[in-house]
């Protein structure tokens, strides 16, 4: 019986209302755009940002309990880096939340803005930094010529390097239109391509859960 | 091994001694090397300075605020050519603190050098969860996800809100999104459901397949070149200009260090070809 209700909550009811609320959001579009049912819409919408703003309240606390855990468990074993990690998240977190609720102005204040924006980007600084190193790196020991696939690649990472760098346009001019081809034709058709891919498996997707044949991440929840 | 060999087995620390020096120099000796400005930038301020004074523009920012540095220099430059017209800006974010960066922008000083107002001429609101529902009912209505700014001034008493409704009302949107998979959903909303027109703030690979495509992304600045660019066409050098040089030598460092890489292979390649 208890099984019959955790299937009947936790996956044909949703897939149910996700039905009827698609449902609503195809007529509307496509049949009867300028109709009473415009409001239902603009109110589902608007549920919409509800639940995301839930989702996310509900995926602080559970971010929270988790460093909490670990802290727990780091100290009961002994895991000093575990312990150090976590719990720096946990200080930074209470530290900021403490700071925009009580200081004048709140989190939009400038002194807040300041004071977060000069931790955060600082620490943004020097993790791009070390990323030019290791990329710079990989570059260098990775974009070998050994086949004519690599060759290419060699290639067309050179083109790009150089019309990405802004003295480009003046030293070496004749190269450019070489590089913004290969960026506007091949690139552009297979990112494009790769969309409407991705867009089509998207809808066949939502069609197979709509009539109940994607079980899906639900019934991989059920099971 | 022979030396042009050894080109292709440089050791660790020498690749990020040759990297060092060439951020360093560049900081040290400004070099100011030559720019052109390129096609994108060009056609991007074109689209802008074509705006009609009065026009409404929205901000929409996803980008969290460890990306202030990297950004700053083209809403410096944009801010120039915005509030040189009288364009009104509508600034709101998709990101958690993303509307702290917004906040940074709107404090460089570049509205008090136009003598624009907040309140009159720009408007900042808060984060706004949901991605792509939250687009939608935005430019839907408002009123509707937002009852006040960020300073929690209500938004019937804010001057510039009092003509500005739904997507009718704006004329252009700015999108500052350095994601590389998100772009979808900006484009199937603002352009596919609401004709908006778009820019792009950044250049990501999936951005690009929407640029060109009819006029799906109107046009692009490309984050500090773009920014750079925008800089010398408004006759206001910055920090774009003082950076790109970083960018310019970092760029040359990764290219000879591949070209000697291959270099290196195939030489030694060669050499074993013989023995």
């Amino acid at each position: 019986m208890s099984r019959l209700s955790k299937r009947l909550y936790q996956r044909s009811l949703p897939l149910f209302l996700t039905a009827i609320i698609t449902a609503i959001f195809i007529v509307q579009y496509i049949i009867l755009p300028q109709s009473s049912l415009d409001f239902v819409k603009t109110e589902l919408t608007n549920w919409g940002i509800l639940i995301a703003t839930c989702a996310m309240f509900v995926s602080v606390i559970i971010l929270l309990l988790m460093h909490f855990h670990k802290v727990t468990r780091g100290i009961k074993a002994k895991e000093r880096l575990t312990v150090l990690y976590s719990g720096t998240a946990i200080v930074s977190f209470f530290t900021y939340m403490i700071l925009g609720s009580l200081w004048p102005g709140g989190v939009n204040s400038s002194t807040y803005t300041s004071i977060y924006v000069n931790t955060i980007a600082p620490i943004a600084i020097a993790m791009n930094a070390l990323q030019l190193f290791y990329t710079t790196r990989a570059a260098y020991r990775a974009f070998r010529a050994y086949t004519l696939e690599a060759f290419v690649m060699f290639i067309s990472a050179v083109l790009w390097l150089l019309r990405g760098m802004p003295v480009g346009a003046v030293l070496w001019s004749w190269l450019l239109p070489i590089a913004d081809w290969i960026t506007t034709a091949p690139s552009a058709a297979g990112t494009r391509g790769g969309t409407i891919a991705a867009a089509i498996g998207g809808l066949i997707l939502a069609i197979r859960a709509l009539i109940g044949k994607e079980p899906g991440l639900i019934e991989a929840e059920v099971t | 091994m022979s030396a042009l060999g050894r080109l292709g087995k440089l050791s660790d620390r020498t690749l990020y001694i040759i990297i060092l020096l060439s951020i360093l120099i560049p900081v040290v000796y400004p070099l100011g090397l030559p720019m052109a400005i390129s096609p994108m930038t060009q056609h991007a301020y074109d689209v802008i300075n074509a705006l009609p004074n009065g026009s409404v523009v929205v901000l929409q920012n996803s980008d969290p605020a460890n990306y202030w540095p990297q950004i700053r220099p083209q809403w410096v430059a944009l801010l120039h050519l915005l509030f040189s017209k009288d364009i009104k800006i509508i600034a709101y974010s998709l990101y958690p603190d993303a509307s702290t960066v917004n906040i940074k922008i709107f404090s460089t000083g570049i509205a008090e050098q136009y003598g624009k107002k907040y309140g009159e001429d720009y408007v900042l609101f808060g984060y706004l969860p949901g991605e792509e529902t939250a687009i939608n009912a935005f430019a839907t209505n408002i009123r509707k996800v937002y009852s006040a700014d960020i300073y929690g001034t209500p938004i019937d008493n804010i001057p510039l809100m009092k003509n500005v409704h739904d997507y009718n009302d704006i004329s252009m949107v700015f999108i500052e999104l350095q994601s590389v998979t998100d772009w979808h959903f900006n484009v199937r909303q603002w352009y596919g459901n609401f004709k908006r027109t778009l820019i792009c703030m950044s250049i990501t690979s999936e951005m690009l397949g929407y640029l060109g495509a009819g006029k799906q992304v109107e046009a692009a600045i490309d984050s500090l070149r773009g920014g750079t660019e925008l800089e010398m066409i408004l006759h206001k050098p910055g920090e774009g200009v003082t950076l790109i040089d970083s960018r310019n030598l970092g760029a040359a460092t990764t290219v000879t260090l591949i070209i000697l890489g291959n270099v290196g292979y195939y030489f030694s390649r060669k050499k074993e070809a013989k023995t």
